[in-house]
């Protein structure tokens, strides 16, 4: 196997295909590399001026003005024009094939397109979205809130992890992770707002829009102690009383 | 609980976002997919606000604004709308919504807009309750009283009742002049919309109705006299007791016998009758044989509910602020009062329940 090759199997493709009820097909391949997870664009196509980092750039954003185009808007360029007239509620078979297993999914074009927009967005290089991109390896297409806070919490902790190993100070308690998702939330609304000026209809906005709502509910999620997920860990509580209880020789 | 909030979107995740957010808010909170099952929903229980999103499939945001604005008015609607709709947005303010949202929506600045919207609507409800307390006390005690103040005064300064002297007279002229300005203040200061029917609901004790027919009579014949009409009273045998506030009751017969008096035309005469076996109700009537075109004006008068005499309300004259207060005060005890004419013949029919 040579060096070559190596590369070309590091490579994570996902395909994205929507099936209208008029017969109509859109089909999406993104295609990250291996490791960084960054996304593998075509970075010839001409950028529109909704693009620009300039253009409605969000609150937070932390590039300058060296930076000429907004990372998430120009990756998401191509796929925001291909649903600029598209309603929100339209009925759609998504399928997502993988690698490892085929996903496929009756629902509306708002929620296959959010899934989608998600990993456009995290993976652009955007500083801010940067933050989130672990979660695109084992990416949950159709997911529901609760398995996304799921996926966020626990690949949040997994990196508290790594910081331990790594001699750094691990935020065991999420302190930072509601942070995150706070400034998660000031990009989508950042990125809602340059959708809405290349879209015709809510389609787009609304993709993004659902992607902020879970985002939204993340840091009360926290706050109030991941109580939705902690009964699933009843037992390892339990184990841990029988081992206090346990008396000692 | 500071609210109850129905939440319509078709995106669940949304819907179940904003709706966790406003419970942990302190909110009660349901939620629809679109307009119509929002309509549905409002029709089997009031709420006090709506999140009413615009684009949806079946029936969209601005078809369920109209609506709910029409059907649901003390409903509050505030509007989810995408950047791009900001037009709309404003179309829908015209329509009724009290305020939209752009989404993404930030569930921070939801929760302080819900609660500021909510404190705003306790503020206007408690406003309404303190606008018709004070109506009904003015129309009802103040109003009612210095009428009936006046009309004695009158009567006395005339020499109606008894002869008195140039200094008297000129007395019990100025306390009649002050009497009408108080009549006239008190009109003044309230707007009829807030003078609810029946005013305030009184807790009824029951009372003998013979005894305060007695009295009433008594009351009737004598400024009849005073005004050379005849009287004549068709009461006998036992009369039911009702149930009622007996101040109130009598007063307000009184009221209409004041005001019978002052339509009568030379020549008519007045007689009180009373119907024990009219159902479950007491009706008592007092006839005025002719009346003129005054009768038949007062009779037109009654028969419009006070709420809808809008600006006439100033122009009403003493005899009508005594009938429509004697209609309220019968309607708080669960009776009634009508007035018919026929020809010059004016009829004033009050009921009370039975005991």
């Amino acid at each position: 196997m040579n060096m070559a090759s190596d590369r070309e199997s590091e490579i994570i493709t996902l395909l994205y295909k929507f099936k209208f009820d008029n017969g109509l097909e859109k089909d999406f391949s993104i295609r990250l590399e291996g490791d960084s997870l960054e996304l593998l664009l075509d970075q010839r196509a001409k950028k529109p001026e909704w693009t620009k980092l300039k253009f409605h750039q969000c609150e937070n954003c932390p590039l300058d003005s060296s930076v000429e185009y907004c990372p998430v808007a120009a990756n998401l360029a191509s796929l925001v024009e291909s649903f600029q007239d598209s309603i929100s509620f339209e009925k759609t078979t998504v399928t997502v094939e993988t690698k490892e297993r085929t996903f496929i999914k009756d629902t509306t074009l708002q929620k296959g397109l959010s899934a989608l927009i998600g990993i456009y967005m995290v993976t652009s290089n955007c500083p801010v979205m940067d933050r989130l991109r672990p979660m695109v390896r084992f990416h949950l297409p159709f997911a529901t809130s609760r398995e996304t806070i799921y996926r966020a919490v626990t690949t949040y902790l997994l990196g508290q992890f790594f910081i331990m190993r790594a001699g750094g100070e691990p935020d065991w308690e999420l302190k930072n992770l509601a942070e995150i998702y706070k400034s998660v939330s000031v990009v989508n609304k950042g990125i809602s707002r340059r959708i809405s000026n290349a879209s015709r209809k809510d389609a787009n906005v609304n993709a993004v829009v659902i992607l902020h709502s879970v985002g939204e509910s993340l840091p009360y999620v926290i706050e109030n102690g991941l109580n939705e997920l902690g009964p699933l860990f009843e037992d390892y509580i339990k184990a841990l009383e029988s081992l206090n209880e346990t008396p000692k020789p | 609980m500071v609210g109850k909030v129905l939440v319509v979107d078709d995106e669940d995740t949304l819907r179940l976002t904003i709706k966790t957010r406003l419970s942990a808010g302190g909110f009660e909170t349901d939620a629809a997919v679109d307009g119509e099952e929002a309509i549905e929903k409002l029709k089997r229980t009031p709420f006090d606000v709506v999140l009413l999103d615009i684009n949806m499939p079946r029936m969209d945001g601005i078809t369920a604004l109209g609506i709910i604005s029409e059907q649901f008015p003390t409903t509050d609607v505030i509007m989810l709308t995408g950047f791009a709709d900001f037009s709309t947005a404003i179309d829908c303010l015209k329509k009724g919504a009290k305020d939209y949202l752009v989404k993404p929506i930030d569930t921070t600045e939801l929760i302080t807009r819900m609660r500021s919207l909510l404190r705003a609507r306790n503020s206007e409800a408690a406003l309404d309750t303190l606008k018709k307390n004070h109506a009904s006390f003015v129309f009802d005690q103040v109003i009612d009283a210095a009428v009936k103040i006046s009309d004695a005064l009158g009567m006395l300064a005339k020499g109606e009742l008894g002869k008195v002297t140039k200094e008297q007279q000129s007395v019990l002229s100025s306390l009649n002049e002050m009497a009408q300005a108080i009549v006239t203040a008190g009109i003044e200061s309230i707007d009829p919309v807030f003078l609810t029917p029946g005013g305030r609901k009184d807790a009824g004790k029951e009372v003998s109705l013979d005894k305060v027919l007695g009295g009433v009579s008594e009351f009737i014949s004598a400024i009849a006299k005073s005004k050379d009409v005849e009287f004549v009273s068709h009461l006998k045998g036992k009369l039911p007791s009702v149930v009622c506030e007996e101040v109130r009751m009598r007063e307000a017969l009184r009221s209409v016998g004041v005001a019978a008096v002052g339509i009568a035309a030379e020549g008519a005469a007045l007689s009180l009758d009373a119907e024990k076996d009219s159902g479950d109700k007491v009706t008592i009537k007092l006839t005025v044989s002719k009346s003129g075109e005054k009768g038949e004006r007062l009779a037109d008068q009654l028969r419009k509910p006070l709420d809808s005499v809008g600006g006439q309300f100033q122009k009403l004259d003493e005899d009508s602020l005594l009938l429509y207060a004697a209609q309220r005060a019968l309607a708080a005890q669960g009776g009634s009062l009508s007035v018919h004419s026929e020809k010059s013949q004016v009829v004033f029919e009050c009921s009370l329940p039975k005991k």
